[in-house]
């Protein structure tokens, strides 16, 4: 049932706020956390996850009236401050200014979650030069501007400390008919590993956490048929949830991740390991031809 | 299907002539073929493993084809003190060695839940224990000689895991990541290693899948083809020249692809990854 209480792919709100968490009450009561997308799918969960442990949020995304929503919602669970920049990570001028309005408004910022990102399925043979260049535009272009913008920041205060979680995509078995977006994830992956060893002197942490097929409003990007065969993309053989990645992102946020830099943790289900991805239906090259 | 065309020789003759080439795993039909490579292009060969039949029968082969005699020695790599006595010979046999190659892969298939202990020592102790066995005098005896030396193991496609062949597996993640380590430290002594992970081979009768699904694992690979056995030992011809100098503690995986797609199950498939499509 695709209703406003209860959408067709991830949680509803209600769940969403009561999702089980293996993290403690008050775990991040003074820290200000910034959150990208976060006004729909796994960026809300993220963004959800960390109000009902105490952070004081910042969420920025491209529609204003999801975010105004989203805001609400996390007031409710933290009794914290919420601050809402509606703008597209696309944009370096607008990143710099959401930035400077979430000093402002906070203070500072303890960590970053790079969560804005997306893709379409397609043969590689029919992106077009817009397709591409939206889909690196995003994850690739967008994510960089955010973690520079913040660890100049970081760095111009003197504070010694920052922590940067961009979730990329679980790529290393290749994501077929999503080339865009393997190739943005993959970048994003090493440019993280680039980024802990030149900012490891500053004290500035950088991760990724890399999802597989987890089921989230995301899926409405694509074709129901596809979607059915999802969960098949794994060892497990299910798909993962919302709160799969946002308790991944909260590891490396937390004190647990205080020795962590540089790595990318893939939240995947086995993916990486066995199962067939077609997100665009798969071709008959690739159908099974042996015995069952 | 596709199948592969035949192609012209990639190396110039006698490519490799001179060069004193210590082969261990002469015995299957991958150490044979490498054998051949490399003998055809003027290698001058050692060649051990664990059955005299075989390697005799590689000796003859090697004969046949105008590549010169080989010495042969049996060896059970997974005896420490045989291997480097082993080492010791094939060394005195060509007056030195250039280049060692590790071909040998012993297999024993199984459930993991159903692994007999003898049968994870089996492969563990040969495959992994046995590379140890071996580089390790090799490399003191290029140490204390001064001379310049070069590893050249091949190994499993482990990298996705190998279900149903956990002991295989793991041997083969042990010698990359050993070949990985050794290849720094023992570049100050000019010596290279690295691995060659070789996927399924046509004519390589040292993969038992179980009857029926030799066919689909042959096609386990986005090529949906098996590779040949000239595939790998091209590979190894490669990383053992001058050409690869440059080149140390690296995979080369000859697979079709199959590191990104495919699977192969050398005991039956458990119904729970027969994929509804």
């Amino acid at each position: 049932m695709n209703t406003p209480t209860r959408p067709k792919f991830g949680p509803a709100d209600e769940a969403l706020a009561t999702m089980p968490t293996v993290y403690r009450d008050g775990l991040f009561d003074g820290k200000v956390v910034l959150v990208s997308g976060a006004g729909s799918g796994i960026g809300k969960a993220i963004a959800f996850l960390f109000a009902r442990l105490g952070a004081t949020l910042a969420i920025c995304g491209r529609k204003p009236e999801k975010l105004e929503d989203c805001a609400e919602k996390l007031r409710a669970l933290s009794g914290k401050p919420v601050s809402v920049h509606p703008m597209t990570i696309r944009d370096p001028l607008m990143v710099d200014a959401m930035l400077t309005e979430v000093w402002q408004a906070h203070g500072g910022l303890d960590v970053l979650v790079n969560n804005a990102g997306g893709q379409f399925a397609a043969n590689a043979f029919d992106i077009s030069p817009k397709g591409w260049h939206a889909v690196i535009d995003t994850n690739l272009n967008g994510t960089w501007y955010m973690m520079q913008g913040a660890a100049r920041r970081w760095v111009a205060e003197g504070r010694r400390g920052g922590n940067i979680i961009t979730i990329t995509a679980a790529v290393e078995r290749s994501l077929t008919q999503m080339t865009h977006t393997t190739a943005s994830r993959g970048a994003v992956n090493m440019l993280s590993r680039t980024l802990a060893l030149e900012w490891a002197e500053h004290g500035i942490r950088v991760n990724c956490v890399a999802p597989g097929t987890i089921e989230s409003t995301g899926f409405h990007n694509y074709n129901e048929s596809h979607v059915e065969h999802f969960a098949l993309a794994n060892a497990m053989q299910k798909t993962g949830d919302v709160q799969d990645t946002a308790e991944a992102v909260v590891y490396l946020a937390g004190p647990s991740g205080k020795y962590l830099t540089g790595v990318t943790l893939p939240v995947e289900g086995g993916l990486l390991l066995w199962g067939e991805f077609w997100p665009a239906g798969r071709p008959a090259w690739f159908a099974p031809r042996g015995p069952a | 299907m596709p199948e592969p065309s035949p192609r012209p020789a990639l190396f110039a003759p006698g490519a490799h002539a001179g060069r004193r080439v210590v082969l261990a795993g002469a015995d299957n039909a991958i150490g044979r073929a490498i054998a051949l490579r490399l003998g055809s292009l003027g290698a001058r060969l050692a060649l051990g493993g664990a059955d005299a039949g075989a390697l005799a029968d590689c000796a003859a082969a090697l004969r046949a084809a105008g590549a010169g005699a080989p010495w042969t020695g049996p060896v059970q790599l997974a005896h420490a003190d045989e291997a480097a006595r082993w080492v010791d010979a094939a060394w005195a046999a060509l007056g030195g060695c250039d280049l060692l190659v590790n071909a040998t892969a012993r297999r024993a298939p199984a459930r993991a839940l159903d692994m007999r202990l003898e049968d994870w020592r089996a492969v563990v102790d040969t495959n992994f224990s046995g590379a140890w066995h071996l580089v390790l005098p090799m490399a003191q005896r290029w140490r204390d000689s001064a001379a310049p030396g070069t590893i050249v193991s091949v190994i499993a496609p482990f990298q996705r895991g190998m279900p149903g062949a956990a002991n295989e597996g793991a041997a083969a993640a042990g010698v990359l990541y050993m070949t990985k380590t050794i290849a720094v430290e023992w570049a100050a002594y000019r010596i290279r290693a690295n691995c060659v992970a070789a996927g399924v081979l046509a004519g390589s009768e040292n993969q038992p899948w179980p009857p029926g699904d030799a066919a689909a694992i042959a096609e386990a690979n986005p090529m949906r083809r098996a590779g040949t056995l000239d595939d790998v030992a091209d590979a190894v011809a490669f990383l053992g020249s001058d050409a690869a100098g440059f080149v140390t503690g690296d995979l080369l995986t000859v697979d079709g692809g199959g590191v990104l797609w495919g699977e192969t199950w050398p005991v039956a498939k458990p119904d729970f990854f027969k994929v509804r499509t």
